[in-house]
């Protein structure tokens, strides 16, 4: 017997797939940081994609929005950048009468997709500009508290090499992005694929396949997947685990952790697996959702200490430490 | 929408639904008449599903879970038998080469038996078995926790058309799977080991091991059984008469070296030093009897030739103490009423005879004489005392006489026993080829054998009286001594050290370079502040130098709450 929740999910996978599919046409590789920012914008999150220049941070980010049939701004962070080149400014206007009175002009941050292409070279004054949008999905410019339109999907990237004339993302603003996803360098396959779709006439283009609708009817569906609570206590105790000074701390994070994930880092592991285990085809959440996502949905969370800067450790190391450590139900 | 727990008066559609191969249409139709709204019927629809799904999910989960308990206790049992069978060759072999008394075959048999019987139903009081179930079947399906997920909503329900779809699902799932190949029933690998091992013993059972195979190889005569024996006789003999004479510091060692032979904690040449120190304790006391005896058999000779002591001789003469007395006793009491005649014959013999003065039984020769010079004075009265005294004298010899003999068999006991360790002791330095291992240990038997005194049994003189003392004992220690060599590494002194101090032989004489150099350490914990990484920022601190200034931060910083941990 099929219901409609079966057709639900049937159209689910077939949308994400298409999605991944159109991307994939221009993207060669980097298949877990398309579905990363796939599952980031149906969990209502926003990414923060790191990496090295030229492996294509910006190109993902315009190819989803290629796919995606949304409003598209781009905001190039440069130091002099103000808040108010981000999230618009009231101007005055002068009517035919004569009459002056003051109107608020939309910066690009009102759009669907936002581009915050090298977020870390604004100043953090304007870096923090964007956190009531992305947390609250709405602007406030004096008194006056502009909604932003559903789906509000920031995807920031920045360089992790090049750290001069930089400001560091704070730890607030870092915990508003659902993922941190890094772009590997491409090996040597994927770049001769690269250069064959690059570097002749004709470029691949991506078609647009999902509308706005449909994406946050996707967003809806994701929320009602189950999670079961055994399931669940997992991903709190993975999350306990990154925190110091509590009954399941793990070593590592007692000698190089000073703070790890909220609660808000909890929430994205728990969403983030059920869009996952949506695109699997199930409707449960399992273990391994939990997993897949563990490390993109805390490594931007985990502030390591004083020792932990000085021995260079990785945050990923820590979580893949825990990952491996921690149990999961019933094992 | 109304939960399933508000139409209570449909409990019986569900019944009926059941069993109907046409539910659907009947459970609509009923619903219809009884005049249900859409909706409602919708409830009782989901609500019978998931309740159905969720029957369905428990009991292929139980018919898992029995199967995968059978397996369990299959392979359980499996490996109870053959760690039995292992224990049980075990000693067998040891049974075979080595003295050593195995358990009872049905002690280990009842214990292995509750052992499996424990470990086998123990999983059947386990709380949350079926949730195991689910999360095995689940890793070998590989169904990525649809099991376990959908075992938690059956156990709490909740209202979600997600969750019914769920359960449906995990149903199906479940449906599909082969449990003959998911949950195979295999036989363990273990019970080829048990097959193995069960030939094994059968086969040691088959040779015969009267006598353990190295103790047969060395010394067809001896055996523990020996020793104990001998352990067993030297216990009777030192109760006793023994326990009152002795000293109580003698007879408290006395009874540590019976508590340590039966506990066989101390090694043999402990054992044998023990022993002869025990020996010597008992022949200390030992009475001077054989002087003595010597002595009554020389009195008994010089009485037999009188008509009236004759029966008193003859009692000497047996060394027959008790009856002697007895018989001086009756001499005694029927002093007054002898004839004249018979006490002066009586006297006369207690009279001619001239008593050495070396003589140890010295009351007994006064009592007899006084006794003659009373019945010369005609004193009656006096003489019958004097013969009571003198049958007291014999009495206390009695006595002794007996815990003389305690004490002889108590020091031969412990010869025999100390013998019998030192022959062991020999055997077992022998070489395989039967040659005795070269240094101390041919020695330490000739040792032992030339301590004890000769044959116990000989009965010339006191046995063990020659036994060797503790520091030849000591000499039967095997091999030689081990010895460490010490070489002390030489001290580099710094060519400026040497500079800087005027009198070189003061300096060898003085302390060390290292004990000059000791720094006081100073807690400055309180005077800093904590720095924060970005002193180790990598565009400010070479590379090379990072590792310094982390110590010197991680040095300095104020101490916290888990540091001792760590």
């Amino acid at each position: 017997m099929i219901t409609k929740i079966d057709n639900q999910i049937a159209l689910f996978r077939d949308e994400f797939d298409k999605v991944r599919t159109e991307i994939g046409k221009v993207i060669v590789g980097n298949e877990e940081v398309i579905d990363g920012t796939l599952v980031s914008l149906l969990s209502k999150g926003h990414v923060l994609l790191e990496g090295i220049p030229g492996v294509g941070k910006t190109k993902i980010v315009s190819t989803v929005a290629d796919v995606l049939q949304l409003k598209f701004s781009r905001i190039q962070f440069t130091p002099d950048l103000m808040p108010g080149d981000v999230v618009g400014s009231d101007i005055m206007h002068e009517t035919d009468t004569g009459e002056k009175h003051l109107s608020f002009q939309k910066g690009p941050i009102f759009t669907n997709i936002l581009l915050a292409d090298e977020i870390n070279r604004a100043t953090p004054k304007t870096q923090s500009a964007l956190l009531e949008a992305m947390q609250e999905r709405s602007v406030t410019v004096g008194v006056t508290t502009h909604q932003l339109k559903p789906p509000f999907f920031v995807l920031a990237t920045q360089n992790p090499v090049e750290m001069e004339g930089t400001y560091p993302l704070p730890e607030a603003q870092l915990d508003r992005f659902f993922y941190k996803l890094r772009i590997k360098y491409p090996e040597s396959e994927h770049m001769h694929e690269i250069m064959n779709r690059t570097t002749t006439s004709t470029e691949p283009i991506a078609r647009t396949v999902l509308d706005r609708d449909q994406i946050v009817e996707m967003r809806e569906t994701a929320r009602n997947v189950p999670i079961a609570p055994s399931i669940q206590d997992y991903a709190i105790r993975l999350t306990l685990a990154t925190n110091p000074g509590n009954a399941h701390t793990h070593p590592l994070t007692e000698k190089y952790v000073r703070f790890g994930a909220s609660p808000r880092g909890t929430q994205a592991l728990v969403v983030g697996s059920k869009v996952n285990a949506l695109v699997n085809g199930r409707v449960h959440v399992a273990c391994k959702d939990i997993r897949s996502y563990f490390l993109p949905a805390f490594r931007h969370r985990i502030l390591l200490n004083f020792e932990g800067e000085a021995d260079r450790v990785d945050p990923d190391d820590i979580l893949e430490t825990i990952m491996n450590d921690i149990l999961e139900p019933q094992k | 929408m109304l939960h399933s727990s508000a139409l209570p008066s449909l409990g019986w559609l569900q019944t009926l639904s059941d069993y109907a191969p046409w539910q659907e249409e009947c459970r609509v139709y009923i619903s219809r008449e009884v005049g249900r709204t859409t909706n409602e019927i919708s409830v009782v629809k989901s609500a019978d599903g998931r309740s159905r799904e969720s029957s369905r999910v428990r009991s292929i989960l139980k018919k898992i879970d029995r199967r995968v308990h059978l397996i369990y206790c299959s392979d359980l049992l499996a490996k109870v038998a053959c760690t039995t069978l292992g224990i049980s060759l075990f000693f067998q072999i040891n049974g075979i080469l080595f003295p050593v008394e195995s358990p009872p075959l049905r002690v280990l048999i009842v214990g292995s038996m509750l052992f499996y019987i424990c470990f086998a139903i123990k999983p059947i009081f386990e709380k949350n078995r079926l949730n195991r179930t689910a999360g095995l079947t689940d890793e070998l399906a590989d169904l990525s926790d649809e099991i376990k997920t959908a075992y938690w909503f059956v156990r709490n329900p909740m209202e979600s058309a997600w969750i019914d779809l769920q359960l449906r699902r995990a149903a199906k799932s479940l449906d599909k799977l082969k449990l003959e190949e998911l949950f195979p029933f295999k036989i363990s690998r273990w019970f080829g080991g048990v097959f193995i091992l069960g030939g094994l013993g059968t086969g040691l059972s088959l040779i015969p091991n009267e006598t353990p195979l190295f103790l047969r190889e060395m010394d067809p005569e001896t055996s523990f059984s020996e020793i104990e024996n001998q352990i067993a006789d030297l216990q009777s003999s030192l109760e006793g008469d023994v326990e009152t004479f002795l000293d109580e510091s003698d007879f408290e060692g006395l009874e540590r070296l019976l508590e340590d032979l039966k506990g066989d904690e101390i090694l043999n040449e402990e054992l044998l030093m023990e022993l002869q120190q025990a020996e010597e304790i008992l022949n200390e006391e030992i009475f001077g009897m054989d002087a003595l005896t010597q002595e009554l058999v020389q009195l008994s000779q010089e009485f037999s030739e009188s008509q009236k002591l004759s029966d008193f001789a003859n009692s000497l003469g047996e060394m027959d103490l008790t009856s002697a007395a007895q018989k001086l006793r009756e001499m005694s009491e029927n002093l007054a009423n002898m004839d004249p005649s018979v006490l002066n014959e009586l006297e006369q013999e207690l009279q001619s005879q001239e008593f050495s003065e070396s003589f140890s039984a010295e009351e007994l020769l006064d009592a007899l004489d006084e006794a003659g010079t009373a019945l010369a004075q005609d004193q009656i009265s006096k003489a019958e005392g004097s013969l009571t005294e003198a049958a007291e004298a014999l009495d206390a010899m009695a006595q002794n006489q007996s815990l003389d003999e305690a004490l002889n068999e108590a020091s031969m006991s412990m010869q025999a026993l100390s013998q019998e360790i030192s022959q062991r002791a020999n055997n077992s330095s022998m070489t395989p080829d039967g040659q005795m291992e070269s240094g101390a240990a041919g020695s330490a038997s000739d040792e032992v054998t030339k301590s004890s005194g000769g044959d116990p049994g000989d009965g010339s003189g006191p046995a063990g009286n020659s036994t060797g003392t503790p520091s030849e004992v000591a000499e039967l220690e095997l091999g030689e001594a081990t010895t460490l060599e010490v070489q002390l590494s030489l001290e580099i002194i710094d060519e400026q050290f040497m500079e800087e101090y005027p009198d070189p032989q003061n300096l060898f004489q003085g302390a060390s370079q290292k004990q000059l150099s000791d720094l006081q350490f100073y807690e400055i914990g309180g005077l800093t502040e904590y720095s924060n990484a970005s002193a180790l920022d990598v565009e400010t601190v070479f590379w090379q130098y990072s590792d310094l200034v982390k110590n010197y931060f991680l040095g300095i910083r104020p101490l916290r709450k888990n540091d001792n941990k760590n």
